[in-house]
Parts: structure tokens; C-alpha cells; sequence
């Protein structure tokens, strides 16, 4: 028997529970998702394999942690799976990172093979980040498709930290007008 | 109030929330914001539905497998497991006994080889011994035919080297003009030697005999049965001889020489 669908509310409901179709569903609504940030954030698909395998068992297993005060279930899922990912690569990852690198290609990339993949109403993603300005491009690849902090960013690249904030969300309504 | 909101909204910090990045101090002050002003929660809501559907446009589908493992291992119950766990000690028993009968084919296969190989070597060890031992044989004959033939050399050396013996040519007749002999008398000792240097093989009916001409007397002196040429052959012993001669007479030799078959003559000097 397959869901085809549920509401957040019964969903939780279910996943408290350990029920096989609630987590069937939850797998078929949001490994894409999960999947793609974590992929971004390692590169390598073994690894990649591995911590999204780690995380969402963890997702399903420790549900009960999850604090619905505090935000939407697939905002806890993703930042579980990208801390989880951080976690993998983070220690020899940003020591290493030159400041010209080569990030770029690799979002564009995965950007251009989701938007096929998906055949979503999106195509032209990549062409939609394009059209950001090059310091909003590059705060939003910097956090959003790779993970880094604010303050880490703001560091490395010797960038105000509320430039880098501000940077971020004007980078996000950007795309939220494409979006809609 | 309007201001404070909207410098809330503007900075950002709401995105740096939804993605989880801010310190519990900043993240306490931001949850009561969001209590105090609607709007804030409005829009950390809305941030929220952006970032999911930003990320559902970029999704990857993992491979298939992966979600066969994760449900594995949510939904592995204690039945499966123990099924699990009983299959494994009868599949180990199995292992074992298949390793070992496989083992024992192994085992027979290399000892019937070598078995083989042994058994070729043998034979063909034993063969080489057998060469080895006729071969053996053959240069031990070799060694007693030299030993021999040393010794008569060292008898012919010891003769020719002593001064006590002469030598006495004895030159073919007219039966024999070929023939050619030498005689080695110790006239002190009485010792007698024949060499053939060149002598006609007889008919096997016939014998070749030695006569010494003493006091003009012929005394026999032996016969040669055989024409060995090159050898020393011990004849009688001789006093007083003048000459020596070598006559053709039947098998076994005669008392006196058959004067007109008389081969070779010469005298002692």
C-alpha cells in the first residue's frame, strides 16, 4: 500500500510510530531533495551515498527529537543532512579551499543535471542563478549549495558579516520571484 | 514597530535561521521576535517553503539500492534476524563441509600426481642405474683388458731394458717371406721371450712351433697358439741355442720339426 498523500501533522504522527508507509513516503517526498544538498556539499557520490543513508535513518529513528515550534520537518531534515555532510567533509574541506576555486563549475553542474532530471517546471535554473549579481551568486553557492557559516564565510573572504546576510537574502527573494 | 520588523526581516538573519546557522543566543532573541511580530514567523515560514522547493528543484534522486538498505535497516524485526542468524550457522556448517570435501578432492588429486610423477621418476631412475651398471661392467672389463695389457707391457719393457737378454731377428723363408719375429734370450738365465712383429694367421688345424738349434739339434721350444702380435710370450728355457726357428706343424705342435714348412729362421749373433 502506497501513500500518495499526507498531511506534515499525520505524517509526524506516523513517523513517531515507526510506520513502514510513512516512511516509505517520507523517502519518495524528500531523498531527491535531501540527496541533491548533500551530493553539493560532499561532491563525491560514495560519500555522498553513505551520509544520506546515516541521516535518514537517523531522521526516521530520532523523529521524536524533532521540535515542530522551531520550524518546518523538512527544514530539521535538511539541516540534519547538511550538518551531517559538514561533518564528513568540513575539517580538510575549508583549510584547503583557495579563495579563487573552482566551486563554480560544480554547482552549475549539478544544477543543470537536476533541472533535466527532474524535467520540474525549473529549467533554467542555472540560467536564473546566472542572473544574480556576482557577489550574491557567490554568497549563495558559499552557503546555501555548500554549506559554509555565515561567520565563515565572512572570514574567509573578509566580507562584513551582515553583508554576507544581507547578501544571502537578497540572493534568495531573487530566486523566490523566479520561483513563483 | 513597522521599522523594527522590517530591519528584522532585512538582514537576513531569518535565512541564517531557517538554515540552522546561528548561535542559541541569537536563535533565543530571533524565536521571541518571531512570538512578538507575526510577520516574522510569516516570513521565516515563507523562507522555509523557498529553501524546500529551491532544493526540490535541484533534486538528485539517489540510487535505487540505497533505499532498500535504509529500509533494512529501520524495519530488520527479531524474527527476520533470528532466521537470519539460523540460516548463517547452518550456512557456516554447510561451508565447512563443502571446504572440506573440497579440500579432500584437492588432496587426492595432488597425491595421485605426484604418485605419478614419483613413480615415473622411479623407472626411470632404475633405468639409469641399470646403464650406469652395464656401463660399469664394461669399463671394469676395460680396466682389467689395460690392467693386462700393462702388464705385459712392463714384462716387455723390464726385457727389452735388460742388458742380460739379446735380441735375435728371426726373417721370413720362402713359405712366409713376410714373416717377421724376434726372439729374447738371457743366455745366463736360460729365459726365453718371442715377439710377432708380421706372422700369417694359420688354419684353425694348424699351430705355429718354436725350435732352438742346439749342438745342431732342433729342441722345441713351444707352440703359439694364437698370433698375438706385439706381445712377449714366455717360451722354454734354452741353454747353448746358436739359432731359433719357427716351422708350421699340426695342432699341438711335434717332437721334431717338419723341416720343408720352416717359416722363419735367424741366429743368435
Amino acid at each position: 500500500m502506497k501513500l500518495t498523500h499526507l498531511s506534515e501533522e499525520e505524517l509526524i504522527q506516523r513517523l513517531l510510530v515507526k510506520d513502514k508507509p510513512a516512511v516509505d513516503y517520507l523517502y519518495r517526498q524528500y531523498s531527491g531533495a535531501l540527496f541533491g544538498v548533500i551530493l553539493r556539499i560532499v561532491r563525491e557520490k560514495e560519500i555522498a551515498e553513505e551520509v544520506f543513508h546515516d541521516a535518514f535513518v537517523k531522521i526516521c529513528s530520532k523523529i521524536e527529537k524533532y521540535d515542530r515550534s522551531k520550524g518546518k520537518l523538512y527544514t530539521w531534515m535538511v539541516n540534519l543532512c547538511r550538518n551531517s555532510a559538514i561533518d564528513r567533509t568540513r575539517t580538510r574541506e575549508f583549510s584547503q579551499r583557495s579563495k579563487t576555486d573552482q566551486i563554480e563549475d560544480f554547482v552549475y553542474e549539478n544544477i543543470k543535471l537536476s533541472a533535466e532530471d527532474t524535467a520540474s517546471d525549473h529549467i533554467g535554473l542555472d540560467k536564473l542563478i546566472n542572473e544574480l549579481d556576482e557577489n550574491q551568486r557567490f554568497v549563495l553557492k558559499q552557503i546555501y549549495f555548500e554549506g559554509f557559516t555565515h561567520s565563515e564565510v565572512a572570514e574567509e573572504f573578509d566580507i562584513p558579516l551582515g553583508t554576507v546576510k544581507t547578501r544571502l537574502r537578497s540572493a534568495l527573494q531573487k530566486l523566490r520571484k523566479k520561483l513563483s | 514597530m513597522k521599522e523594527e520588523v522590517k530591519e528584522i526581516i532585512e538582514s537576513g538573519q531569518l535565512e541564517a535561521y531557517v538554515l540552522g546557522m546561528l548561535s542559541p543566543d541569537e536563535e533565543r532573541q530571533l524565536m521571541d521576535a518571531a512570538k512578538a511580530y507575526p510577520e516574522v514567523q510569516q516570513e521565516i515560514d515563507r523562507i522555509a517553503m523557498d529553501m524546500e522547493s529551491l532544493d526540490q528543484s535541484l533534486a538528485i534522486d539517489p540510487p535505487a539500492h540505497l533505499k532498500d538498505g535504509i529500509m533494512d535497516e529501520l524495519f530488520a524485526d527479531s524474527s527476520d534476524t533470528t532466521h537470519t542468524i539460523a540460516n548463517e550457522a547452518h550456512n557456516s556448517k554447510f561451508v565447512f563441509w563443502r571446504n572440506l570435501a573440497a579440500a579432500s578432492i584437492v588432496l587426492t588429486i595432488v597425491s595421485f600426481a605426484a604418485a605419478v610423477y614419483f613413480g615415473n621418476l622411479y623407472y626411470q631412475t632404475d633405468g639409469e642405474l641399470q646403464a650406469l651398471l652395464t656401463e660399469n661392467t664394461r669399463m671394469a672389463e676395460d680396466i682389467q683388458f689395460n690392467n693386462v695389457r700393462l702388464s705385459e707391457l712392463e714384462v716387455a719393457f723390464s726385457i727389452s731394458a735388460d742388458p742380460n737378454y739379446q735380441k735375435v731377428g728371426l726373417s721370413g723363408l720362402d713359405i712366409q717371406p713376410n714373416a717377421s719375429l724376434s726372439v729374447w734370450w738371457n743366455e745366463q738365465s736360460s729365459e726365453t721371450f718371442l715377439m710377432v712383429n708380421n706372422l700369417a694367421q694359420l688354419p684353425s688345424d694348424k699351430d705355429y712351433q718354436l725350435w732352438a738349434i742346439v749342438d745342431g739339434l732342433p729342441v722345441d721350444m713351444g707352440i703359439l697358439s694364437e698370433v698375438d702380435q706385439g706381445s712377449f710370450l714366455k717360451m722354454n728355457n734354452i741353454s747353448n741355442a746358436v739359432a731359433f726357428a719357427v716351422t708350421i706343424e699340426p695342432k699341438g705342435g711335434l717332437p721334431s720339426p717338419t723341416l720343408d714348412q720352416m717359416c722363419a729362421l735367424g741366429n743368435v749373433s
